[in-house]
This record gives structure tokens, C-alpha cells and sequence, in this order.
């Protein structure tokens, strides 16, 4: 079940956005969700969408990666876009029926949410999908280090978020013979009423709890052994490094910045 | 001969438990020794050596490990001769791929980079795990968990090694693997003593000394031989008989009476094999 979710995955590849720092994706990222909001008219939508398609050709993975990534989230968006269309008032009036109408800025204002949904969340997936849960904490650590100054634990945050990255698989799996185990014994977890399936849950949840208490103390012990006095006076073992590459995505980022400022206003 | 460990009227008692779970333990173990414990579960090995590498907090006895004398202040310096490897290898790995978990321990020494390469690639080199090291833990086998978290000990350079079950949880090959792998390192120039505890009485057979456990005491001491000699104490214990033990109990059933004392396999064999000439 878990498994199928393609929002969130990494696929390991060689591609020149693979390749990239993690910082470098992780502000190129926001930065281009920022920018995503200087769409107004056409033509700055068609420069948005023919950039997102070229990093998506840069990610070397095939297309079906990306519908599959937005597929699940296609609802939410549709949703969003018909009550922008219904419920805005303004410019020529096409129908309406009470409250409802359908107004030239209504579809006006739903296209640029369903547009702009539409480039935000792939490039969110171009994101995940191009860079390891390991680099991805690499970088959030590195965006993360100037909060040092206000005593926010930044190496014990990166050591947690790290820790809980290791872990994911591990107790998906533990999760998953948990819940054979309950099978066996006569649990139905997919069966009954609303009551009837979150009481099903108890005899998955408290278990891989308890599990979970046992590794941490575990973890904590062997952590302890092996010298980890806190995260003081540690050195590093992975370190990022910035390459041309990664200047070169800034420099492009912020072209296509003016870029669409000049758009905007032709 | 050097003594590494000494352990001197040695007692811990749980918060909650009604018995104390060491009772008045003494031992020592000289340096480049192989030496296993064994007992039944609930017999205190577990604690036992958790209170040599300072992890329990005992009132009374003393520990002295490599010349420090455990205390508050000392057991960071102690943790640095000693290198454990636990029961659970998902439990142990901290790191979030096979090279940096190795790297944990170097990391917390604040051994600077160029050299933690180096010594992280020898490491995994030594346990054969180099071409895994970019791998995730949840993507290797228990065995090769293990084995990864052997060359985070073997990275650090303890002086002592301490297994705490760490072949229970596998499978006959992967508890072989790791074997081999100590084996090997007994015979580098620089040879750490090892600690191990263990159900497994073909690993105990390995070692030099055995020091059996029961009820939070130490009941009895001496080579494997002089251990799996002794049926009577064994039997007490609860532990298993050695499998070469076993076929000479069965061919004495059958009439064919081989010499008292406990053979190896390799020793039972070569008995076996000149006996028949004699028959």
C-alpha cells in the first residue's frame, strides 16, 4: 500500500538535477513556488510550464513518475479550482443560481489556482523525486545552521530527523508483521464500520509503540557505547560540497525571475 | 601476561527487581584474551558486561578496565577501549547508510575527515561490507547488519571487544561470517581481547576461557574443555551439551565408549577414525 505512494519517493538516478547540492534544490525548490505567484498572463504561463518540462527532461526519469506523483492530488486541486470558479463574484456575468455563479474573473482566478497548483507540486515531486530523505535532512541542516545563533539545537534536530529518516523502513516493517500477526490471530483490519476499524488499530498501534520505545532505548545504548556524548566537538563524515552546477541553477532561477517580471507586464 | 579488565566484588540490583542481578562478581581477563560467558537467560551476562562499559550505574565493587578504574568521571575514557556490539543489529544502526554508521563512532572522537575516510573504507574492507557502503540498513540482512556493526567497532581500534549476543539473532551463515571475521582479527598484529557472550556453544568453544553465569554469580571458570567435561555442571545450568558431547553420549548408548574427558569435533573424529581399525 505504501509502497504505490510515488509523492514523497526518491528514485535513485545519475541526472544533472540528481547531481545538484541538496541546499541548492532545497532553496531553488521555494524559490520557484515563490515565483510561481508572478504568473498573470498567458505568456508567463507558457514560460513556466516549458522551464518545468525542461528540468523535468533534465531529471532523465520518465514522465509517468510525474502523473503518477500528482495523480493522487489531482482531486484536491480540481476541488480547489471549482469553488474559486462558483463562488467569485466580478467582471461579466456568463450563469449563476443563488449564490453560484460563473463570472469571467471566476475563470480567470480558477485557471491561475489550477495552473499554478499544477507547477508547484511538480516541482515539489522533481524535488523528492531527484534527491535522497538523507540528503534532503543534509540540506534542511545546512538552511537550518545560521538559527545557531538563537540556541536553536540544530545538530540534535539534524541527528533526530536522521535517526527517524533510518527508522521509516524499519518500523514499515515492523508495522507490516504486526498486522499479519494480528491477522492470524483473527484481527480484520479492513472490515466493519467506522468504530469497528479504529478499534482494529489498538492491537497494531500499541505494539509497534512499545516496539518503538525498545529500539530507542536500545539505539540510545549502543549510540552511548560508541562514544556519542552529545553534539558537541563532532566532526563530519558527509559534508556538501557546491558545485559550478549549482551556481549555474541560481543563475538560471533568477533569470527566469526578470524574465516573467518583464512578461507580466506586456 | 597483562590484565585488561578486573573485576572486583562486583553487585547491581535493578530498581524494581526482588534479587540482586550480580552478586559479588570477581573475575579478570588478560589482555588478547578470548574469553565467552555463558548462562541462561536471566543469568546477568547482559548486565554484567553493560556494567564494564559504565552503562549501568553499580553501588558496589570496582570495575578497572585497561588501567582505569570506572568511575563518573572516567567512563568516557573507558568507553574508548571498549568497542560492543549488541544482540539487534536494526537496533544499532544509528547512521543512515552503511558508511555512515561506521563513521558514528569516529564522528563522536572528532577524528577530522581525510582520515575518517580512510579508516571507514579499511574497516568495511575488513569485514567485506566496502561495496555496501553506500547502501541503507533496511536494504542488508541481519548478517550484514552485524557485520557493519562490527566495522564500526573495528574503525574505533578498541583494545577490547565485547559481543553481546551479537550472533543470536542470525542465520547459521551469518553467525558464521561474523565469526570468521574475529577469527581474523585475532590474528592481526594487534589483537583485541574479546568478550562474548553467547548461547551459541560452537562460538563458546572457540574461545580460550569460559566463565559461566547463574543467578547473578559466577559459578564456574575454565577452558571449554574443562567446562563441557563437566556434564553435571552443565546440566545444572541448563546449557546444551557440545554436539560432539552428544554423539559420544549416543555411540555410548550403542556400546561404543569413547575416552571421558570432551573432544572436539576434529578430536572426535580422529578418534573415531582409528577406532574403527581396533573394533
Amino acid at each position: 500500500m505504501l509502497e504505490q505512494l510515488t509523492l514523497g519517493r526518491y528514485i535513485p538516478g545519475h541526472s544533472w538535477l540528481h547531481r545538484l547540492d541538496p541546499r541548492a534544490k532545497l532553496l531553488l525548490a521555494c524559490y520557484f513556488i515563490v515565483i510561481a505567484f508572478l504568473t498573470t498572463n498567458w505568456l508567463t504561463y507558457v514560460l513556466m510550464f516549458a522551464f518545468i518540462g525542461g528540468v523535468i527532461f533534465l531529471t532523465g526519469l520518465s514522465f509517468s513518475y510525474f502523473v503518477r506523483g500528482i495523480g493522487p492530488l489531482i482531486w484536491l486541486i480540481v476541488f480547489t479550482a471549482i469553488l474559486q470558479l462558483l463562488f467569485t463574484p466580478g467582471g461579466h456575468i456568463y450563469w449563476h443560481w443563488g449564490i453560484l455563479m460563473i463570472t469571467s474573473t471566476g475563470i480567470q482566478t480558477s485557471t491561475a489556482v489550477f495552473l499554478r497548483f499544477l507547477l508547484i507540486i511538480t516541482m515539489a515531486t522533481v524535488l523528492t523525486l531527484t534527491t535522497a530523505p538523507l540528503a534532503i535532512a543534509d540540506g534542511v541542516e545546512a538552511l537550518l545552521r545560521p538559527l545557531r545563533v538563537i540556541h536553536f539545537p540544530v545538530a540534535q534536530t539534524a541527528l533526530m530527523l536522521s535517526v527517524a529518516l533510518r527508522f521509516v523502513p524499519t518500523l514499515l516493517d515492523e508495522a507490516q508483521t504486526i498486522m499479519n500477526a494480528q491477522r492470524a490471530r483473527g484481527v480484520e483490519f479492513n472490515n466493519g464500520g467506522l468504530i469497528k476499524r479504529l478499534r482494529a488499530i489498538v492491537p497494531l498501534l500499541i505494539p509497534l509503540f512499545v516496539g518503538a520505545i525498545g529500539r530507542a532505548d536500545d539505539l540510545a545504548t549502543a549510540m552511548e557505547s560508541r562514544g556519542y556524548q552529545g553534539a558537541t566537538n563532532r566532526t563530519r563524515y558527509r559534508v556538501l560540497k557546491w558545485h559550478n552546477a549549482d551556481t549555474i541553477a541560481v543563475v538560471v532561477i533568477l533569470v527566469l525571475n526578470v524574465v516573467l517580471v518583464v512578461l507580466r507586464h506586456m | 601476561m597483562t590484565k585488561i579488565i578486573s573485576v572486583d566484588d562486583l553487585s547491581y540490583q535493578y530498581p524494581d527487581a526482588e534479587r540482586p542481578t550480580l552478586n559479588h562478581i570477581s573475575f579478570e581477563v588478560n589482555a588478547g584474551e578470548w574469553v565467552a560467558i555463558v548462562g541462561h537467560n536471566g543469568s546477568g551476562k547482559s548486565t554484567l558486561v553493560r556494567a564494564l562499559d559504565g552503562l549501568i550505574d553499580f553501588k558496589s565493587g570496582t570495575v578497572t578496565v585497561a588501567g582505569t578504574k570506572l568511575s563518573p568521571e572516567s567512563v568516557w575514557l573507558v568507553r574508548e577501549h571498549i568497542g560492543m556490539v549488541f544482540q539487534n543489529p536494526d537496533n544499532q544502526f544509528v547512521g543512515a547508510t552503511v558508511a555512515d554508521d561506521v563513521a558514528f563512532g569516529l564522528e563522536n572522537a572528532g577524528v577530522p575527515r581525510p582520515e575518517m575516510q580512510h579508516r571507514v573504507q579499511d574497516a568495511l574492507e575488513a569485514v567485506d561490507m566496502w561495496q555496501f557502503a553506500e547502501r541503507e540498513p533496511s536494504r542488508l540482512s541481519g548478517g550484514q547488519k552485524q557485520r557493519v556493526a562490527l566495522a564500526g567497532i573495528i574503525a574505533m581500534n578498541p583494545s577490547i571487544i565485547v559481543l553481546d549476543e551479537a550472533t543470536s539473532m542470525l542465520d547459521p551463515h551469518g553467525r558464521q561470517t561474523v565469526l570468521s571475521v574475529l577469527q581474523h582479527l585475532r590474528r592481526s598484529n594487534q589483537a583485541p581481547t574479546i568478550l562474548s557472550i553467547t548461547h551459541d556453544l560452537s562460538e563458546a568453544a572457540q574461545a580460550q576461557r569460559l566463565l559461566v553465569m547463574d543467578n547473578g554469580q559466577l559459578i564456574s571458570e575454565g577452558t571449554p574443555r574443562a567446562i563441557f567435561s563437566d556434564e553435571q555442571l552443565l546440566e545444572s545450568t541448563g546449557l546444551d551439551l557440545p554436539f560432539s558431547t552428544k554423539l559420544s553420549q549416543q555411540l555410548a548408548k550403542q556400546g561404543l565408549v569413547t575416552p571421558k574427558q570432551y573432544l572436539t569435533d576434529d578430536e572426535l573424529e580422529d578418534w573415531l577414525w582409528q577406532s574403527h581399525l581396533t573394533m
